[in-house]
């Protein structure tokens, strides 16, 4: 297994080593004696037996090096430079933690020191590794990214998404498998046949080493020739780091799943004792000197518990900050009174005409061509294809393969790499084809996404979109590309949502979202996508969170988006021959949500009817019913009607399709009864 | 200083916890890292190592349930 060093190591490297080793075994243990006595009281996952493992890795690394670690934590974090102060400190939940107390050990980031990302969800870091290390190979800076992870999560989908992608774009990101022989409560024997997870790189055609994880100098080395091929620009290597759990999985957690003499010996040969009997017995340094060392780690250590002990709480204002760039953003938080929907002005007469698709193409090229930064990435999003319905055809003839990547057919590796790139700093635009896809990549979209900024504390921020058809009643498309799922995303704080319905807005409000400091959801309605409008020229953005009134009435206001808008501005027509005049408001977001807008026009009309594509039962008009009942409950002479989609998957047949969606007939039906 | 010794929390779901039995005799001195009291939870117990070094000062009663984080015991500082 572990070859010999090629380098012999030399006195200051093997210095360097222990320094580290004794710095993260010095924190590991103040944690858990602040949980020992009760004074912490959080879930923790020790790090000993895998001191080495960064220890050996880090005098490798600059800050500008990238780090994506997981919850079990705290010997990467040490050994990547962030300050102890502050790790401790956001150990106890203080507003001068890394991410002011609102990430806890799970799920810190100081990019300071580089690092970028700490996961609680397993197998999650890697697909964003190769995000941060696209940003590197885009910009030819020559750093890389470094993602640990355990034996455990090279069972998970995520470990094989972001290895294919890995190996095909050549980037530069190293995969260290720290394989601590056990998954949370299970042996490696009982959920794998594998006995070398290092052979499993020769399925992606990258290097795959196997290193004793105990001696940091054999990680040294390993992870010299992987860095330097990475840094050469000849991609990524999988590093498996051989080492030994030596507790339970978390603080406190029984080892009854473990095997007691294996355990026992692994104690004994901790790395910390391997590498003080190695610098001893080859004299390379005395007794005192390691004594001093030790003594400077635990002093250090002890400021540092002393430091997070004493400063203040997180205040109460921290609550909604670091969900979006801005509160203001944040719909609970929304006080502004009715107001009058802003909207934007239609363009002028004589604007040049062309489809949704063609509008968003547009506003691609408009992004590439004006903001380096901005960089395309989907399945079949090149040319010749130019995308399933060529949305972004021509683009990667005009702009290169280098900034509109086509992908592999791995959502999870997309939405990983556009969160790691957005956050280095790129402004990613990721396609996820149709939307009920985003099934499959979700976690990335909801556990990563939209939390990094808040879990950082704002030290991060996560300004990418990504592009969703939703392909509902456009005929036979069923139950798995046919729904439409805003209501999903607008449950997790963190995310806006955009969904346009005209090529003028899609245009606008598109750029908008790539300018973002938050990430966005830009939904494309496929029975749009063919449909023209005029879309004046050049840039221009449409503000999120401002609805429009696309038809202006005093009887009833119909709050819309998204294709059935349209169905719904034909009903107002009919409705109108009856004598019903309909206002008809296009909200082009949920999130932001111009609440002002809506209490406005339902305050007016005192009626109101929410008609979306999206099941009705929990969907989004849910929502805004309520919004509505709890702000003009006096006022309005009827409830808040809905028309949604049916409580059933979407059906093939387009017999039962046009019972399922929402209808022109079924609007009229609700806005009649409604304003009876 | 002294370091304040409250039922810690083992596991994500704990509430309470028995001490089942001081390792350490009341007013013994101890060293860091020194099992001082044995604490079971639903099905399982653990050896509760001390996080200072100090005269031990019980406080909770043996056989007892406490909640997380009452105190059941005090350590009273002496040089590391
Ligand atoms: C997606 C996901 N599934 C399950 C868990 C619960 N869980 C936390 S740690 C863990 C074990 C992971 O084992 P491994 O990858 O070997 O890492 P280690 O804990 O040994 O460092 C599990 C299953 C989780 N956090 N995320």
């Amino acid at each position: 297994m572990a070859a010999a060093p090629m380098i012999k190591p030399d006195r200051e490297l093997l210095m360097r080593f222990y320094t580290t080793m004794a710095r993260i075994h010095e924190s590991d243990k103040a944690i858990q004696r602040g949980l020992s006595a009760g004074e912490l009281q959080f879930q923790y996952y020790p790090a000993g037996g895998q001191e080495a493992i960064p220890a050996g890795i880090a005098p490798l690394l600059t800050p500008d090096d990238h780090a994506v670690i997981t919850y079990r934590c705290i010997h990467d974090i040490v050994a990547k430079g962030t300050p102890l102060r502050e790790i401790m400190a956001e150990m106890y939940g203080k507003a001068a933690g890394t991410s002011k107390g609102k990430g806890g050990p799970m799920q810190l980031s100081d990019p300071h020191s580089g690092l970028m990302v700490t996961t609680g969800i397993v197998g999650a870091g890697l697909p964003i590794a190769n995000g941060l290390a696209l940003a590197s190979q885009l910009r030819g800076t020559g750093h890389v990214t470094v993602v640990s992870f355990g034996d455990g999560a090279t069972s998970t989908g995520a470990f094989h998404e972001a290895l294919t992608l890995a190996s095909i774009w050549k980037l530069p990101v190293i995969f260290v498998c720290q394989n601590n022989q056990y998954a949370e409560y299970t042996a490696l024997a009982e959920y794998t046949l594998s006995d070398n997870f290092a052979k499993k790189a020769a399925a992606y055609e990258m290097p795959g080493v196997r290193v004793d994880g105990n001696d940091p100098a054999a990680v040294h080395d390993a992870a010299k020739v992987a860095i330097d091929r990475a840094r050469r620009g000849d991609g990524p290597t999988l590093i498996e780091a051989v080492c030994h759990r030596l507790q339970g999985h978390a603080f406190g957690s029984d080892e009854a799943h473990m095997d007691k003499s294996a355990l026992a010996a692994a104690r004994k040969s901790a790395p910390l004792i391997l590498l003080r009997a190695r610098l001893l017995a080859g004299k390379i340094c005395t007794e005192a000197e390691l004594a001093a060392v030790d003594a400077s780690a635990r002093a250090e250590v002890d400021d540092a518990i002393e430091y997070a002990r004493a400063t203040p709480l997180p205040t109460a204002d921290e609550l909604h900050d670091d969900v979006f760039a801005s509160t203001a953003h944040i719909p609970e938080l929304d006080t502004r009174a009715p107001a009058k929907a802003v909207g934007t002005p239609a363009p002028a007469a004589g604007t040049r005409q062309m489809t949704f698709g063609a509008a968003i193409n547009e506003a691609l090229d408009i992004a590439l061509g004006r903001d380096e930064r901005v960089v395309l990435m989907g399945e079949d999003i090149a040319d010749p294809a130019g995308g399933v319905v060529k949305t972004t055809y021509g683009l990667s003839t005009k702009y290169g393969r280098e900034r509109v990547r086509p992908t592999p057919i791995a959502e999870t590796a997309i939405v990983g790499a556009a969160v790691g790139a957005a956050l280095a700093g790129m402004r990613p635009v990721a396609e996820i084809m149709i939307n009920d896809f985003l099934a499959v990549c979700m976690d990335q979209v909801t556990n990563h996404a939209a939390k990094l900024r808040y879990m950082s504390g704002g030290r991060t921020n996560v300004p990418l979109t990504i592009r969703t058809v939703t392909a509902g009643f456009v005929g036979s498309f069923g139950a798995q590309h046919s729904q439409s799922l805003e209501a999903w995303l607008a449950h997790t704080p963190g995310l806006k949502i955009v969904y346009p319905t005209t090529p003028h807005e899609a245009k606008g409000l598109l750029l908008s979202c790539i300018d973002d400091d938050d990430p966005c959801i830009f939904f494309e309605p496929m029975r749009c996508n063919f449909s023209s409008g005029p879309v004046p020229e050049g840039h221009y953005t449409i503000p999120l969170g401002v609805a429009d009134t696309k038809r202006a009435g005093k009887d009833l206001t119909i709050i819309s988006y998204g294709w059935p808008l349209v169905e719904s501005l034909s009903a107002a027509e009919k409705l109108a021959k009856d004598g019903i005049d309909a206002e008809v408001l296009d909200l082009r977001s949920i999130v932001p949500l111009d609440r002002p807008a809506i209490l406005e026009s339902v305050g007016r009309t005192k009626r109101a009817l929410v008609v979306h594509a999206a099941v009705e039962f929990a969907g989004f008009g849910a929502e805004l019913a309520t919004l509505i009942h709890q702000n003009l409950h006096g006022a309005l002479k009827a409830p808040v009607g809905r028309v949604g989609a049916r409580y059933t998957p979407v059906p093939f047949s387009q017999a039962l399709e046009g019972l399922h969606f929402p209808t022109e007939a079924r609007i009229l039906e609700a806005a009649r009864a409604l304003v009876r | 200083m002294s370091t304040t010794l409250k039922i810690p929390k083992v596991a994500v779901s704990m509430q309470e916890g028995v001490l089942a039995a001081w390792l350490a005799a009341d007013g013994t001195m101890v060293r860091e890292g020194e099992p001082i009291y044995t604490l079971e939870i639903e099905k399982s117990t653990m050896d509760v190592e001390s996080p200072a070094a100090g005269t031990l000062r019980h406080i909770g009663q043996a056989g007892n349930t406490y909640k997380v984080g009452e105190v059941i015991g005090q350590i009273d500082d002496a040089a590391r």
